[in-house]
């Protein structure tokens, strides 16, 4: 291994020395190779011929050593990127269309992903969020989304079996600070165990304890406590003057808190002061508790759905009150159920940007296709020089590659911009985005899917049929597609390949975008064996002035005879596109 | 004949051991010994210096030819008789191999 590094390192710093050294040997075993057919009794000019012939050329041998060397692979690569970046430039029209269309589809992929991760998929901030859930309350006169009463929170403390602590959340009248510069903030009250439900430590002093219920102590966020304190710790556990008492700040919460509730749980996310219920809400009627509890380890929802019909049953056992209200307990993951009601929108979203990279793929790659049959003479060129079949396609892949890169680094552009607009424009619910940014394993896999579909595509058998052809072509007089001799294997292939060719790349784009519409796709080519033959107009004599009959019908209809060599279909058209002339298709 | 595929190594390696030599004296070596059955062409002989060098079972150095010419001359190296001895071994043994399904009887 060290080995091989070694010799790397010598292939790529000492290139020179490397092939100095390797000219000379060649060319000193060539002398050699002389001297001995002279000593043999040939004359000078005659040793040299026969050596010449020995040796396959001088050029060739020195191209194989090269090629057999550690390095030269990563060599040839480098070449292929530089020769793809001025093939680039050498077609800047081809390589802006390309570059825009990647960098829209990676970039508006990676903007909507970063939304869709952000609002979903991100955890929330807060301690093993997955084991938080919302317990809402079931009335028969007030819907399954009504929040529960102080007594109901007793009951499910005391019954149940499979939640290791619950919590509750008000929202009360906004509080005002008052002092030079008095001023109201929003306020919400809590049960005294609240932050310890949710995992929240606090940035600065403490969170809630038992013996803060009911007493004036407060928690403040850390954007007002900022704002409105300095950010001073010296005041934590000191008292803020307040309207209705002074309130002691026992602590702050850090940062990237945030409360994350449903719309109808009418808890907004702005709250800025929080104080503790007092021991009595137990004992608190009226139903305004919103709930969440943090499961048992290793408690799935379900089983804790379970175990709350358990306890709404013995509830409404007790209470022939709420048994007639019907009163049930339901639960839901805290934040299935807070992004519950956007959750279809976005995946949506997500979805029509997965397919504008889908089909921007397949454009990137039809322009790709004709680019390399509009390259033929210049493929052709490089098979006869003697590049290798694996050669010209690592160079189109290496042109894939410069154009992912490329067109990654302009998605990286548009998703920037494009997150920032959506930044902009975003409504209260998907304040989160905010905190996730941009999402870069989204990026990388843009690109990487853009550049897959490029190997992919290198890997058809369409287009590695072309280079055969272009091979042929190398071979063919002026190098034309239709200047085959008539009739040879080469102009038939030829034809075959352009069939064959067009007819793919268009169905995979049609397919990708009836796909996409949801529509069944009108395929224009079935695969289905399609014979041409060419119709001459001086064959379809028309019968006379004023009765033209068109010069298609006739021969038409002498294939569509029934007894015509087994042909389903027929067609005449003058599409030079595809069938070159005036041809006459038929399938047998 | 063709060479086998895979043996050029150890025809070079075999030419290394009794003496130092140039390309084009282990090309003649070779087929000097194997009575002209296999012939080295240069298209083959240089790369598999350059490997059998990158590897590190033989090294290359410049010194004058018979004829006064500047001529790379390469020596087995230590690993280059290790090299060799392995190969021995398994070429040897699919030999024998070989041998004993061709000769089987019935």
């Amino acid at each position: 291994m060290i080995r091989r590094l070694a010799c790397l390192f010598e292939y790529l710093f000492r290139r020179r020395r490397l092939e100095n050294d390797l000219d000379e040997e060649v060319r000193s075993s060539f002398e050699m190779m002389v001297d001995q057919f002279v000593a043999r009794g040939m004359s000078l000019a005659e040793a040299r011929r026969v050596a010449r012939i020995e040796f396959e050329g001088l050029e060739q041998v020195k191209e194989r050593v090269r090629d057999g060397l550690v390095g030269s692979v990563l060599q040839a690569f480098l070449q292929d990127v530089v020769y793809a970046w001025r093939g680039l430039r050498r077609s800047p029209s081809f390589a802006i269309i390309a570059l825009v269309t990647l960098a829209l589809g990676i970039g508006v992929n990676t903007a909507i992903f970063s939304v869709f991760y952000g609002v979903l998929l991100h955890p929330l901030p807060y301690d093993q969020p997955g084991r938080l859930v919302r317990i809402w309350a079931s009335y028969r006169d007030a819907g399954a989304r009504a929040p529960l009463s102080g007594p109901m929170l007793g009951e499910i403390e005391r019954r149940n079996r499979s939640l290791a602590a619950v919590g509750a959340i008000w929202v009360v009248a906004p509080r005002t600070f008052t002092g030079d510069d008095p001023e109201q903030v929003k306020s919400a009250r809590v049960t005294v165990n609240f932050f310890d439900v949710l995992g929240v430590h606090a940035a600065h002093g403490r969170t809630f304890t038992k013996e803060d219920a009911g007493a004036p102590a407060v928690m403040l966020i850390d954007s007002t406590f900022r704002r409105r304190f300095g950010a001073n710790p010296g005041l934590v556990g000191k008292g803020l003057p307040m309207q209705d008492a002074a309130a002691t700040l026992v602590g702050v919460l850090p940062a990237e808190f945030q409360l994350q509730f449903a719309p109808d749980a009418n808890v907004p996310a702005d709250k800025q002061v929080f104080d503790p219920f007092g021991p009595n809400v137990r004992s608190m009627s009226g139903r305004f508790l919103r709930l969440v509890a943090r499961l048992k380890p290793g408690v799935t929802l379900a089983d804790a759905q379970r175990d709350l019909d358990r306890v709404s049953a013995e509830v409404r056992a007790a209470s022939t009150a709420l048994a007639d209200n019907q009163l049930q307990f339901r639960l839901a993951g805290l934040q299935a159920d807070a992004f519950g009601d956007i959750q279809p929108a976005l995946t949506a979203l997500f979805a029509g940007a997965a397919f504008v990279l889908l089909i921007c793929c397949v454009n990137v790659t039809s322009l790709l296709l004709a680019r390399a049959s509009d390259r033929r003479k210049e493929i052709a060129l490089r098979l006869t020089l003697g590049a290798s079949r694996g050669r010209i396609l690592r160079q189109l892949l290496a042109e894939g590659i410069v154009l992912c890169i490329l067109g990654g680094a302009a998605g990286i552009a548009v998703a920037w911009a494009g997150f920032r607009g959506l930044l902009a424009i975003r409504p209260e619910r998907l304040a989160r985005i905010a905190g996730a940014g941009l999402s870069w394993p989204v990026l990388a896999f843009a690109g990487a899917t853009s550049l897959a579909d490029r190997g992919a595509s290198v890997g058809t058998r369409h287009e590695s049929e072309s280079y055969e052809l272009a091979s042929l072509h190398a071979a063919a007089p002026h190098g034309g597609g239709g200047r085959y001799p008539k009739g040879s294997p080469a102009a038939r292939s030829w034809r075959r390949y352009r069939r064959h060719r067009r007819g793919v790349s268009l169905d995979a784009a049609r397919l990708c975008r009836a796909g996409g519409s949801g529509r069944r796709s009108p395929f224009c080519w079935s695969g289905a064996p399609i014979r041409t033959r060419r119709v001459h107009r001086g064959r379809c004599r028309s019968p006379g002035r004023g009765r033209r009959v068109t010069p298609k019908s006739k021969p038409i209809s002498g294939v569509r005879a029934p007894d015509s060599r087994g042909v389903q279909q027929a067609a005449i058209g003058e599409s030079r596109q595809r069938f070159g002339r005036r041809d006459l298709k038929h399938r047998p | 004949m063709d060479i086998l595929q895979g043996t050029l190594d150890l025809l070079i390696l075999r030419a290394l051991e009794l003496a130092p030599m140039h390309g084009v004296g282990v090309a003649a070596r070779i087929e000097q010994v194997t009575r002209g059955a296999f012939v080295v062409k240069p298209g083959s002989l240089f790369p598999a210096l350059r490997r059998l060098e990158q590897r590190g079972w033989i090294e290359g150095e410049w010194g004058p030819s018979e004829n006064n010419r500047r001529a790379r001359y390469y020596t087995l190296t230590r690993a280059g008789r290790a090299q060799l001895a392995e190969e021995k071994r398994n070429w040897y043994r699919m030999t024998s191999a070989m041998n004993w399904m061709l000769e089987s009887e019935g």
